[in-house]
C-alpha cells in the first residue's frame, strides 16, 4: 500500500493545487468549513469563503507544513457572492497569478484572478471576473515555452452544462449570459444536472482549455474543448464512468502532456496523454480509486526528482463530504510513462 | 361619512359572524363591489351585480376550504405620495378574514374600485407551500395581456382568446401542451362585460417574498398565480403579497391608486429632498455617449436650455474617454445647475458582454462606499439596470438598494427590472421603473415602428396604472429605426405616461429646433401629479388623460390607430381657465399647429397616430 500523509490536520481543506516556487512547495487549497448549508446536487453545501496558502519546508512526506493564513476573502472580490471553489496559481515574471472559481450574485460561476508579488500572497483580486469565463475548477499550466493555459470546467453544480456552443442559425443573445465566444448559457433548465448529456451514446461534455493573455488577466482566445478519446480516437461517452466531470489538472512528463481529472459521480481520478496542451488526449486509466467522501480532486507535482499526488478525502471528518482533509503520497510511473493506480481507501 | 361607514361595517359584522361562505353582503364601502361564493369553492367579484371576476381557487395545497369567514375591520387610509398620478391618496375598504386551514388565513379587502387578498401563513419552516389562487378569464372575453418576460418589456395585444402564439423572448418560452404561451406578466387587463374592466396585478413585495405571474398551462381559461423562486429562509409567519384586481369603468382603472394603497407606508421620514423632474438623456441618440465628456456636456447644456432639473449619465461612464472621469462630468453638470444621475449595472442579470460599471453595488460594504461617494461628489440619483426577474434574490436586492440609496439621498430608477408593485409608496426615492416596451426599442429592432401608436394607447390602461413607468418618451427625430407617430403624439406621451423621472428620448439638435412653445413646455412639465383624470379612450385605440399639478391642467391624448380619429375631451372638471395653450399636429402631419385658446375644446380631431396636448392654467 502506498504511504500517505495527512498534510494539515489543523483545518479542513481540499482541492490542493501544488507548485514549486523558489525550490519550495506551495499548496493552494479550497478552505472547507461547517456552514450548515443543505446538501444538494449543485454543491450548495460547499460554501467556502476564503483561501489560505500553505507551504512545506522540504519533502512533502515529512516536511513541516506552514499556513500563511488567509490570502483573500470573498469580501475582497466585488463580483463574487459565495462559494470560493477550486483555484490554482501560476508564476510569470516574478508575479503570482491566482486563478479561482466563485459564484457571482447572478448565480453564475465564473473565474477570477488575484495578483501577488510573493507566492504566499497577499493576493489582490481583480474587480471583475475574467471576460468570457464560466464554470469552475481552473488549473493554470505554464508550458516550457512560457505560454500559459487555463483548463477549467465542472458538471452539475459547476454549471459547465449551462454553456454550450450555439446551435447553427442562432445569433448570440443580447442580455442573457451570451458571451463573445460563441457560447451561450442554456439557462437553468432543462440542462441542469447534466440531464441533457445523460444520453448514453452522446459524447461526454468536455472540459475546456484556453490560452491566457500576456498579462495573465484575460483569456487570449475562445476556450477550446479538451477531447479525451479512447484508443481508437473516439471521444469517451457520457455514460463512461471514466469521462470528465471536474478537477482538471495538467502536468508534463517526459515531454508528454498529462491531462488528469475527476470523474465526479463515479469518483475516480483518471488521466489521458497528449502531444500538445490542446489535445486530444488519449485515455490511459485510473490514477486514484474512490476515496471516502463524494468529491475527489488532486494535483500532481515533482519535487527533488520524485513525483507526488496531492489530494483529499473525508476520513478525518467521519465522511462529511463538505469537510475534507489534504493528503499526499508518491506517484509512480512505469517505464512507458504509465501512472500506477493508487488505492483511494487505505487499510483495505 | 365616517360614522355611516362604521354603522355599515357593524351591520356586515353581525351578518357575517356565523357564515362559513361569503354572501352578497360582503361588499365594498360604497356597496358597488361584492364578493360572492357559489358554495362549490368558486368565488365571484361583482360590480353593480354584474360578474366582473371569477376566482375559482383560493388557498394552498391542503388549505383551500374557507371556514370562519368574518368581517374584520374598515380600512381607512390617507397618505401622501411624492411621485405618481396623485399626491394625496385616500382609500376605504371593508376587510374580511377567513381560515383556509389550521395555519393559513385569508385576508380579503373590498375597495370601491377593486379587491385585494393575501394569505397569512403560520408555522412556515423554510419552504412556502404551493399557492392555488386562480382567476378565470373566459374564452371570448377581450383581454390585453403581456407574455411574461424577466424585464416586462412586451406588448399587450388585444385578444379574445388565451391561445396566443409565443413571441421570441430573452427569458425563454413557456408553452402549454398545445403550444401556446402559458405565462403572463402583470398587469392583465380584461373587459369582463361591456364597459366593465378588470386589471389583475400584485402589491406589497416584502424582503422575503418573490413576485408572481399568471400561468394557464393547465386550463387555458384558468390563470394560476405562481410566485417565482424564493430562497428566503422563512421561519414562522409569512404574509404573501396582495393579489389585486382593480375593477370598474376605464376611469376607475386609469385613476386607480390601489397598488400603492395596499403597499407598506413610507419607511423614509424626511422626503423633502426627493424631487421628481424631467431629465435629458444621452443613451437614445448616442448609445455610447456616456463615456464622452463632450457629449455629456451637450446634454447638460440641453437641460439648461430647456430648464430641466436633471440629466442622466448612462452606461459606460466608468470608461470615460480622453482621460476624463465621471467626477469631471458631475462637476460640469453641477456647475450648470443641472442635477446629474448616473447608471449602474445591478450585476445580477446580464453580465458577460454587458456595459459597466459592474459589481459595485452587490456587497453591502461596496454599495455603502459607492453611494457615499456619489453623495459626496453631488450625484442626485442612480439608474440601476439589468436585473434578473421576479425571484426573491432580486426583490431583497432592490429593497437593499432603495434603503442604501435613501440613506445617501439618492433617487432610484430601476431599469431592466420587474414590474412595480407598490414600493414607490414604501420607498419614495423610487422614482420610476422601466418594465415597459419603451422608446429605446427604436434602437434595437424594427418591430416598434408599426406597433408604437397602438401600444402607446394601451399603456395608460395597463402598465402605467400600477406605477411610474420609465418609457423614455418623446422623439421628434429618429434613432436607428424610424418612428411614425406624430409630433403631438410624441409630446403627449410626456403627460400621458407618468414617471417620477421623465427621461426625454430625443437628441439636443431636434429638441432645440422645436418651436419656442414646445421648448418652453418641457421646462414647465411636472413629473409627478396632484390629480389624474381619465378623459376618454379605449385600449389600443385612443387614450386621453388630464393631469393636474397645482393650478395647471395638462391634458394629453393620442390616436393609436392608422386612421383619423376624433378624441372626446369633456373637460368640465377643469372649470374656468385663464390661459390655454393647445399643441396640435398640423393636418398634413408634417409640423405643429400651436394655438392659444379661450375655451377648452369638446373634442379634438387627430391625424393617424397623432395626438394633442392642452395646457390649461386656472
Amino acid at each position: 500500500m502506498t504511504k500517505k500523509r495527512y498534510l494539515f490536520p489543523a483545518d479542513y481543506m481540499a482541492d490542493p493545487s501544488v507548485h514549486v516556487f523558489g525550490g519550495k512547495i506551495y499548496i493552494y487549497p479550497s478552505h472547507d468549513w461547517e456552514a450548515n448549508a443543505a446538501e444538494d446536487d449543485d454543491g450548495g453545501h460547499f460554501q467556502m469563503k476564503d483561501y489560505h496558502a500553505l507551504s512545506i519546508d522540504g519533502n512533502p512526506m515529512d516536511g513541516v507544513v506552514n499556513d500563511h493564513g488567509v490570502i483573500f476573502d470573498v469580501k475582497d472580490v466585488p463580483w463574487a457572492e459565495k462559494q470560493l471553489w477550486d483555484s490554482d496559481v501560476v508564476e510569470k515574471d516574478g508575479k503570482y497569478y491566482y486563478i479561482f472559481s466563485a459564484k457571482g450574485y447572478d448565480g453564475v460561476f465564473r473565474l477570477g484572478v488575484a495578483v501577488a508579488d510573493k507566492p504566499e500572497g497577499p493576493f489582490i483580486p481583480q474587480p471583475q471576473p475574467i471576460r468570457g469565463s464560466f464554470s469552475i475548477d481552473p488549473c493554470v499550466f505554464k508550458d516550457d515555452d512560457g505560454s500559459i493555459y487555463t483548463y477549467f470546467g465542472g458538471l452539475w453544480g459547476g454549471q459547465l452544462q449551462w454553456w454550450q456552443p450555439l446551435a447553427p442559425g442562432f445569433a448570440p443573445v443580447h442580455g442573457k449570459h451570451g458571451d463573445d465566444n460563441g457560447l451561450v448559457d442554456m439557462g437553468s433548465e432543462p440542462t441542469r444536472n447534466g440531464e441533457l448529456f445523460a444520453q448514453a451514446d452522446a459524447p461526454a461534455l468536455p472540459s475546456l482549455v484556453v490560452k491566457m493573455s500576456d498579462d495573465v488577466l484575460q483569456f487570449a482566445e475562445a476556450p477550446r474543448p479538451v477531447l479525451v478519446v479512447d484508443k481508437d480516437g473516439n471521444p469517451l461517452k457520457a455514460s463512461d464512468p471514466h469521462r470528465f466531470f471536474e478537477a482538471s489538472w495538467m502536468h508534463k512528463y517526459n515531454g508528454k502532456y498529462y491531462f488528469s481529472y475527476s470523474t465526479g459521480d463515479s469518483h475516480f481520478l483518471c488521466y489521458a496523454i497528449g502531444d500538445n496542451p490542446y489535445g486530444p488526449f488519449t485515455y490511459q486509466g485510473v490514477i486514484l480509486t474512490p476515496v471516502v467522501g463524494w468529491t475527489t480532486h488532486h494535483s500532481i507535482a515533482e519535487f527533488n526528482g520524485k513525483w507526488y499526488i496531492f489530494h483529499h478525502d473525508s476520513v478525518p471528518s467521519d465522511g462529511k463530504t463538505w469537510l475534507r482533509s489534504l493528503k499526499v503520497c508518491e506517484l509512480q510511473y512505469d517505464k512507458d510513462g504509465k501512472i500506477q493506480t493508487i488505492e483511494g481507501i487505505d487499510n483495505v | 361619512m365616517k360614522k355611516i361607514r362604521l354603522l355599515f361595517a357593524l351591520a356586515i359584522c353581525i351578518l357575517m359572524s356565523t357564515c362559513t361562505e361569503p354572501e352578497p353582503a360582503v361588499v365594498s364601502p360604497d356597496g358597488q363591489l361584492a364578493f360572492v361564493g357559489d358554495g362549490t369553492g368558486r368565488y365571484f367579484v361583482q360590480y353593480k351585480s354584474q360578474n366582473a371576476l371569477e376566482i375559482n381557487k383560493l388557498g394552498f395545497v391542503g388549505s383551500d376550504k374557507i371556514r370562519n369567514f368574518k368581517y374584520s375591520c374598515a380600512i381607512d387610509d390617507d397618505y401622501m405620495m411624492v411621485t405618481g398620478k396623485k399626491s394625496h391618496c385616500t382609500s376605504t375598504a371593508s376587510e374580511f378574514t377567513a381560515d383556509l386551514g389550521d395555519d393559513v388565513q385569508l385576508i380579503l379587502r373590498l375597495y370601491n374600485n377593486g379587491i385585494a387578498f393575501r394569505y397569512r401563513l403560520q408555522n412556515v419552516t423554510g419552504n412556502i407551500p404551493q399557492e392555488l389562487t386562480s382567476y378565470v378569464i373566459e374564452e371570448g372575453k377581450a383581454r390585453w395581456m403581456q407574455q411574461w418576460c424577466e424585464s416586462y418589456e412586451g406588448f399587450f395585444p388585444k385578444s379574445t382568446t388565451a391561445k396566443q402564439e409565443a413571441v421570441p423572448s430573452f427569458s425563454g418560452l413557456n408553452l402549454s401542451a398545445d403550444g401556446f404561451n402559458c405565462r403572463w406578466g402583470y398587469p392583465a387587463l380584461v373587459e369582463a362585460a361591456d364597459s366593465l374592466f378588470v386589471l389583475i396585478s400584485e402589491s406589497d413585495i416584502s424582503r422575503t417574498a418573490s413576485a408572481s405571474s399568471l400561468w394557464n398551462d393547465h386550463d387555458a381559461q384558468c390563470f394560476e398565480v405562481r410566485p417565482e423562486a424564493n430562497d428566503a429562509k422563512i421561519e414562522g409567519e409569512y404574509l404573501t403579497p396582495w393579489r389585486v384586481a382593480v375593477i370598474g369603468r376605464l376611469s376607475d382603472i386609469v385613476e386607480s391608486t390601489l397598488i400603492t394603497d395596499l403597499a407598506e407606508p413610507s419607511k423614509i421620514d424626511d422626503t423633502s429632498w426627493i424631487e421628481p423632474g424631467v431629465v435629458s438623456w444621452i443613451y437614445w441618440a448616442c448609445n455610447h455617449g456616456s463615456n464622452d465628456l463632450s457629449i455629456i456636456k451637450k446634454y447638460v447644456d440641453l437641460a439648461v436650455a430647456l430648464r430641466l432639473p436633471y440629466m442622466l449619465i448612462d452606461a459606460e461612464w466608468d470608461e470615460m474617454k480622453d482621460g476624463k472621469s465621471i467626477e469631471d462630468a458631475v462637476s460640469y453638470s453641477r456647475s450648470q445647475g443641472v442635477k446629474p444621475l448616473v447608471w449602474y449595472s445591478s450585476s445580477v442579470g446580464w453580465i458577460d458582454g454587458a456595459p459597466g460599471p459592474k459589481f459595485r453595488l452587490n456587497k453591502p460594504e461596496d454599495r455603502e462606499k459607492e453611494f457615499s461617494w456619489l453623495e459626496k461628489i453631488g450625484v442626485a440619483g442612480v439608474k440601476i439596470d439589468f436585473f434578473s426577474g421576479d425571484n426573491n434574490l432580486n426583490m431583497a436586492y432592490c429593497i437593499d438598494l432603495l434603503e442604501s440609496a435613501a440613506k445617501h439621498h439618492l433617487l432610484v430608477n430601476f431599469h431592466g427590472a420587474t414590474l412595480p408593485r407598490g414600493w414607490q409608496r414604501t420607498y419614495p426615492n423610487l422614482m420610476s421603473t422601466e418594465a415597459v416596451y419603451g422608446a429605446e426599442w427604436y434602437n434595437n429592432v424594427p418591430t416598434f415602428t408599426d406597433k408604437a401608436a397602438c401600444h402607446n394607447a394601451t399603456l395608460p390602461f395597463t402598465r402605467n396604472v400600477v406605477g411610474s413607468m420609465d418609457y423614455t418618451p418623446c422623439a421628434f427625430s429618429d434613432s436607428q429605426h424610424p418612428h411614425i407617430t406624430s409630433n403631438a403624439h410624441e409630446l403627449a406621451l410626456t403627460v400621458l405616461f407618468e414617471s417620477g423621472l421623465q427621461h426625454l428620448a430625443d437628441r439636443p439638435e431636434s429638441l432645440l429646433s422645436q418651436p419656442q412653445e414646445v421648448r418652453d413646455f418641457f421646462g414647465k412639465l411636472p413629473a409627478a401629479w396632484d390629480e389624474t383624470k381619465f378623459v376618454s379612450g379605449y385600449p389600443g385605440v385612443s387614450a386621453a388623460v388630464a393631469r393636474r399639478k397645482g393650478d395647471v391642467w395638462f391634458v394629453a391624448g393620442i390616436n393609436g390607430t392608422d386612421t383619423q380619429n376624433n378624441i372626446a375631451t369633456d373637460l368640465g372638471f377643469v372649470g374656468q381657465c385663464g390661459e390655454i395653450t393647445a399643441f396640435y399636429d398640423s393636418m398634413d402631419g408634417k409640423g405643429w399647429d400651436i394655438r392659444r385658446l379661450t375655451t377648452l375644446p369638446r373634442d379634438i380631431a387627430t391625424i393617424p397616430r397623432g395626438g394633442f396636448v392642452i395646457v390649461a392654467k386656472k
